[in-house]
């Protein structure tokens, strides 16, 4: 079982969202790193059949999603960035609405509503209106969702964004579940914590590309000799902010921060090689995001 | 050598070249696996696209035939005071006008309908979904169907009937614009831009309120026809067109301007 | 209706011997088709297993459509680049049609076209392969190779054109001549 995206591209009126991508995806969990704007979500959007390549193809057990329709869809699983629901649904109702639009016979669907619920522990309010849901339960129906045809490829594009430190763990331990079927699994996300202990594999994209693709060890490679350990005392902050790419920083009692930073040569007196995680390559690939990190 | 010499001299030899020799025993494994997989296929089933457009009645079907009851109710009222009541001295020929009216609005609970799926962020994951966005639309120009054809049912039959009116009039200003303008939302839902469905179709309708009244205003020989039968080949045309071009969004997959 | 056509209604009708005559219908074709495109004999016929359990899969995707067979040779020719791929992973994929190269047992024809064949650019092959040895429709070809129409027609037409050239000027026509 295989899904093969075959030189991908899609061009939009001014710009080109998703350039010759080419990916292998295997069962297991493949992480999609890279900040907004990267073009995950186009790539997604094609990878789902919703959108139409401008070039290239998806090749699902080698036969073209496009040409398979239907029969592609019964195995696919999706969760958006943002979806809504009609105003009137309780969690019930959505996921028997759900379950209908995926063409799935009324017992089938019932039983299947009722072990989803009680695995997103969705039960307590089944009943309860949608709107009215927290964000990280908004998102625990929308994987039950995706789950109730029993997807063999699940793709969730930046499942933990706007949750809460709290649900976003409690969303991790969930994904890491996924993991164990025999299922393609596709996450994206610029937060690299959701996916760095859970994915085999992972790819990066930039403007549309894909940068780099890997294990999780084979990736941290490209920045090996480039992550630094030093301090500097706390007044000059502001400086060395300006001068250096600081990943990480900790106060410490004596009035001075140890700071974790990126760069080709240390910049810091007395700086500690670090040994690299793949937040460093991240924000050594997308300097600009660096704002964005959220603290873990 | 002439072209078909050639082409004749390739078969020939590729069919000396290229046949395998005897097949070992591998056909009949294969037949025996193929039956199985096909078997485990069918296990796989999903529901009909009809049983899909009753299942949808629970979620659609409510809310649009509710409001269909009451748009019917409404225009039923209207039309009994303004042709039977007091009035009836000033508007009773005035009838086919009303008529071209109630055309016009019987069609209004149909539009938001249409879009809801955008309008509440469903759309992405419809789209996504086995039955996708076209059936959807389908399935819900079914059900709005049903309940319009219920209403103007009811309507004619209170019209004729109720209100002594003649049958041709009924069908020649009631029928034919609602099917023609029918016809043409439809066809604005699956080639416009989803975002802009609604408020186009409403412009369209109220455009042709408009030139119902202009009509009436200035040229109203309009409304001194009588009924052809081809004007109920007409409606015909109008529905079976539409019917066409569900089937050819269905087929092109019309996903990027349901989107 | 084509014959596949009648023969897909009747197995989902329940009337499992279609699928048996469906199959029996193309397994020498595929067979011959897999041997022509994969590296051993072994390949191959795991070629055509693959092939025909992939598309009974997906059967019922074609019921209305009438490409039935230019769905087949897709399959076919996907799984066969497929296992070439696992095998030999870091390798180029080879231009195929081993099978004009294999010594079979020349004919008494007095041109040699398969030698002409084997001269033509890789592309061009193909397509006399899939026109001549399988009978299909320069449209199915499209499908199957992934190409647009005019860019088959324009490529057969080359082809046929540089045989015509090459048998003209002598090339390797007769075994008079050797």
């Amino acid at each position: 079982m295989e899904l093969i995206i075959d030189d991908l591209s899609k061009k939009f009126k001014d710009k080109e969202a998703v350039s010759h991508v080419s990916l292998k995806l295997t069962p297991g969990v493949w992480g999609l790193l890279g900040a907004n704007g990267a073009g995950k979500t186009t790539l997604m959007r094609m990878l789902g059949g919703t959108l139409k390549p401008t070039g290239g193809r998806v090749l699902y057990d080698g036969i073209s999603i496009q040409v398979l329709g239907e029969k592609y869809r019964d195995i696919f699983g999706y969760l958006p960035q943002e979806f809504g629901f009609y105003p009137e649904f309780t969690v019930r109702d959505y996921l028997e609405y759900m379950a209908v639009l995926k063409g799935l016979p009324k017992r089938r669907s019932k039983e299947k509503i009722e072990e989803l619920l009680e695995r997103m522990t969705l039960s307590d309010v089944r009943k309860k209106k949608i709107a009215k849901l927290s964000g990280g339960m908004k998102r625990r129906v929308g994987i039950a969702q995706a789950l109730l045809n029993e997807p063999e490829v699940l793709i969730l594009d930046e499942p933990t964004s706007g949750l809460d430190p709290g649900e976003r763990v409690r969303f991790r331990n969930l994904l890491s579940e996924f993991a164990s079927h025999d299922r393609i699994v596709l996450i994206s996300t610029h937060i690299v914590s959701d996916v760095e202990y859970i994915a085999t594999c992972n790819a990066v994209m930039k403007g549309g590309k894909i940068q780099a693709v890997g294990t999780t060890e084979e990736l941290v490679t490209l920045v090996n000799g480039k992550v630094w350990n030093g301090t500097i005392p706390a007044g000059q902050l502001a400086e060395y902010e300006n001068r250096l790419q600081i990943v990480n920083l900790r106060n410490e009692a004596d009035g001075r921060i140890s700071v974790r930073y990126l760069a080709e040569k240390p910049g810091i007196e007395d700086s500690v090689p670090a040994v690299p995680r793949l937040e460093d390559l991240y924000l050594w690939m997308f300097p600009e995001s660096r704002f964005d990190k959220e603290a873990d | 050598m002439k072209k078909s010499e050639i082409e004749s001299g390739l078969r020939k030899c590729f069919s000396e070249n290229t046949v395998p020799d005897a097949v070992r025993g591998g056909r009949e494994n294969l037949i025996l696996a193929a039956r199985q997989a096909y078997r485990t296929a069918v296990r796989e089933k999903r529901i009909s696209f009809w049983q899909f457009v009753l299942y949808q009645i629970k979620f659609t079907g409510r809310s649009i035939w509710g409001t269909q009851i009451a748009v019917l109710a409404a225009i039923y009222l209207t039309l009994y005071i303004t042709v039977n009541g007091d009035f009836a001295y000033l508007w009773n020929r005035r009838l086919p006008v009303l008529l071209c009216f109630s055309s016009v609005f019987l069609l209004l609970p149909a539009l938001p309908a249409i879009v809801r799926s955008l309008r509440y962020g469903m759309a992405e994951l419809e789209q996504a979904s086995r039955f996708s966005s076209i059936h959807l639309l389908t399935a819900r120009l079914v059900i709005i169907s049903a309940g319009d054809i219920l209403m103007l049912a009811v309507l004619t039959a209170g019209i004729v009937l109720g209100m002594g009116q003649s049958l041709g009039a009924v069908v020649l200003y009631l029928l034919v614009p609602f099917f023609l303008l029918g016809s043409i939302y439809i066809t604005i839902a699956l080639h416009v831009d989803v975002q802009h469905v609604l408020k186009i179709c409403l412009a369209v309708g109220m455009g042709a309120a408009l030139l119902f009244w202009l009509l009436f205003q200035y040229h109203y020989g309009f409304y001194e026809h009588s009924f052809q039968t081809g004007w109920a080949a007409v409606c015909a045309a109008a529905v079976i067109c539409d019917i066409i071009q569900l089937r050819r969004a269905e087929r092109k997959g019309a996903a990027e301007v349901l989107l | 209706m084509t014959r596949e056509d009648k023969l897909i209604e009747k197995l989902e009708n329940g009337d499992m011997s279609a699928l048996d005559e469906l199959i029996s219908l193309y397994y020498t074709d595929i067979l011959r088709y897999c041997i022509c495109h994969t590296a051993d004999r072994q390949t191959a016929e795991d070629a055509v297993q693959e092939t025909f359990l992939k598309t009974v899969r997906y059967l019922d995707r074609y019921i209305h459509k009438g490409k039935f067979r230019a769905f087949l040779y897709q399959v076919a020719a996907n799984t066969c680049v497929d296992m070439w791929r696992k095998k030999h992973q870091e390798e180029q994929i080879p231009d195929t049609l081993e099978c004009l190269e294999r010594g079979f047992q020349r004919a008494e024809t007095e041109t040699d076209f398969m030698l002409l064949v084997r001269e033509l650019p890789a592309e061009q092959r193909e397509i006399i392969y899939l026109r001549f040895a399988h009978d299909l429709t320069l449209r199915e070809i499209g499908q199957i190779l992934n190409q647009p129409l005019r860019t088959v027609q324009s490529r057969l037409r080359a082809a046929l054109k540089t045989i015509k050239k090459d048998l003209e000027r002598g090339g390797i026509s007769s075994y008079e001549e050797i």
